[in-house]
């Protein structure tokens, strides 16, 4: 077992990493909106953060627990202890991983594992559950490890893990479970079962709303080729791939890794932490886990590269066969199990370097240091706001909106313009990030879901995006107006500074500089239906719905009864070790 | 007093260490000035406000 001061160490060092990250998100107030990552000031709770509205539960229960802890404190606080704290915690477990090594051993494995371009992209991409999930699987790859020594005391740690990474995302989910698969199976009776309902449990919550989504259907022409890893440099994809960079954006590709000298630099730090892990492969206790998980990143370098290597079409095929394949359409997200390897060898590598110091050979202490600090040099990029992300903070309109909307009984809102999801407000730096009108706004909010990457244009998800389209092309504003109400929306949203777009008639309930809400419930329209509007809310579930809770509930349950096995084990032993 | 192969053993450690210094301080300085004045380059333009938003800009 480590020792207090061991932890206190990758503690202090986790720490320092992740200051140097998320610094400027840390010395002020406002959000880092970018991407896929939207938080809000106090997001209210809707049946969707649960999958139950029938939409593709992408951040499912994810959206429910942030829902829930904005009502207690402020979105910004949770952004940040979720960034912070996953940052922190993901150190920790990779120095646990190699707890028995010195500390600088362990600091050149947290350095790896917080610092490369895996971590860049994603922070810049936005997905910041999907990294929550990345820092998890230390502690995945620490309970798999004890699931393998004994299943008995091992099961409730691999429940918590994959619960908690399944939360995170259904990606990390996946691969959460791979890696107790990999890492953690024996060829024994009751391994394989145990872990199988497990896996199952643990992914109900976005497992069953997938299943059940009968009113949202998930594209696959062409998303694996559009998705797939681009090379950052010319060097090609695989260097970039092996250094756990090659995302599908380049646009957010950070400067240095444009550079082939930098990448190849990046391939021998990678090369010294193969040899590293060769070494520890060979013999001695660890040699076995080693083996693991070299199988392990070897795996997640094939599904990463495989889109990018000709093998796009071959998922494509399998995709229109078996929707679950579309889970893989972002390869790059799991090349994220590689990383383990590549600590665990850097640990190693430098382990070895010290090892080779002595009278005469004192240079080689530098070697050591230098692959210590090699993740930083490579990619400075990283610090700092991973660049050059601001904080932002949400004009006042939203929240004058946001009141108006909830204060009325039904809302079925449009947002507009009618043009993708992702935006590009002045107050936001800028960045394209996904509408926050969903997450924002109370009542249903229905956005165009349509995804626009690099002028290709993915299908929407939501059948009623479709018909959305069809009254916004009405001819005259009051004919779009009836459209719409016939469709049940009762509120149209105008974003401004975007895309100009012709605006149905309504009444104008708020003229802001930054957003404008027309109410459709009124109108002057001598032809407008005197009935209410119908309800737009997706009733797809029906039935179903029960099962989807039954879901959260078993996955909760299996949560909480994991953790609580481990807490009365902790106990236990400390009493024990008391007499 | 050195013996003959102690010596020449001391100047080949001494020789080992230059080499891995300089191989080091390469590396590092290397990494450092191509890695700093790429990453400083800042070469990354907002998104023009006139069109569609793409998931794919930055």
């Amino acid at each position: 077992m480590a020792k207090p001061r061991t932890y206190r160490t990758d503690l202090a060092w986790s720490a320092l990493l992740t200051l140097a990250i998320t610094g400027p998100l840390l010395l002020g107030s406002g959000y880092w909106l970018v991407g896929d990552m939207v938080f809000v000031p106090h997001q209210p709770w809707k049946s969707a953060w649960l999958g139950l509205d029938g939409s593709l539960p992408r951040a499912v229960p994810m959206d429910a627990i942030v829902s829930v802890l904005t009502q207690v404190v402020p979105g910004s606080v949770v952004q940040r202890a979720f960034l912070v704290g996953a940052l922190v915690l993901g150190g920790i477990g990779i120095g646990r991983l190699v707890h028995e090594r010195a500390w600088y051993a362990r600091a050149a494995a947290i350095g790896i594992f917080l610092w490369n371009p895996w971590v860049h992209d994603h922070l810049q991409i936005g997905q910041w559950a999907i990294l929550c999930g990345y820092l998890a699987l230390p502690w995945v790859a620490l309970a798999a490890r004890r699931y393998r020594r004994d299943v008995r005391s091992g099961w409730a740690p691999v429940a918590v893990a994959l619960t908690v990474s399944a939360v995170c995302s259904p990606s990390s989910g996946v691969m959460a479970v791979a890696v107790v698969a990999v890492l953690g199976l024996r060829w024994s009776w009751p391994a394989w079962p145990v872990l199988a309902v497990l896996s199952v449990v643990a992914n109900l919550p976005w497992l069953l709303p997938s299943l059940l989504a009968r009113s949202s259907t998930v594209t696959t022409d062409g998303v694996f080729e559009l998705f797939a890893p681009r090379a950052e440099s010319s060097l090609g994809v695989l260097p970039s791939l092996v250094t756990l960079g090659g995302t599908w954006k380049s646009s957010i590709v950070a400067g240095e890794r444009t550079s082939a000298v930098v990448v190849g630099l990046a391939v021998a730090l990678t090369l010294a932490a193969l040899l590293g892990a060769v070494r520890r492969g060979r013999r001695g206790p660890a040699a076995e886990e080693v083996r693991r998980l070299a199988l392990l990143a070897a795996g997640a370098l094939v599904v990463a590269s495989v889109p990018a290597l000709g093998g796009a079409g071959l998922l494509e095929w399998l995709g229109d066969r078996v929707a679950a394949v579309a889970l893989l359409r972002d390869a790059h997200r799991f090349l994220g199990p590689a990383a383990l390897l590549l600590a665990v060898g850097l640990a190693s590598a430098v382990a070895w370097a010290r090892e080779q110091v002595a009278p005469g050979r004192e240079s080689l202490w530098a070697v050591a240091g230098l692959l210590v600090v090699a993740p930083m040099l490579l990619l400075p990029s990283l610090a700092w706001g991973a660049g050059d992300l601001e904080r932002s903070t949400y004009p006042a309109d939203w929240r004058t909106v946001a009141d108006q909307i909830g204060a009325a009984q039904e809302a079925t809102t449009i947002v507009l313009p009618w043009a993708g999801s992702y935006r590009t407000f002045d107050w936001a730096d800028d960045r394209a990030v996904l509408d926050p009108a969903p997450r924002y706004l109370p009542g249903e909010v229905l956005i165009d879901d349509r995804t626009f990457v690099d002028g290709v244009e993915i299908d929407s998800e939501d059948p009623r995006v479709g018909d959305v389209t069809l009254a916004l092309e009405a001819s005259t504003p009051v004919d779009a107006a009836r459209e719409l109400r016939s469709l049940g929306v009762t509120w149209v949203l105008v974003e401004q500074g975007q895309a100009d777009q012709a605006v149905p008639a309504g009444r104008t309930v708020h003229d802001g500089e930054d957003l404008v809400l027309l109410d459709l419930r009124t109108t002057t329209d001598p032809g407008a239906d005197p009935e209410p509007v119908r309800s737009a809310t997706r009733t797809s579930h029906g039935g179903y719905a029960a099962l989807v809770i039954t879901g959260h509930v078993g996955a909760f349950v299996l949560l909480i009864g994991a953790s609580g096995r481990i807490l009365r084990r902790g106990s236990n032993r400390r009493h024990s070790s008391r007499r | 007093m050195k013996t003959g192969p102690i010596a020449g053993a001391a100047g080949i450690g001494s020789t080992l260490n230059v080499i891995v210094a300089a191989v080091v301080g390469a590396a590092a300085a290397t990494a450092l000035t191509v890695g700093g004045v790429n990453a400083a380059k800042g070469d990354q333009k907002p998104v023009a406000q006139s069109k569609l938003s793409q998931y794919s800009e930055k």
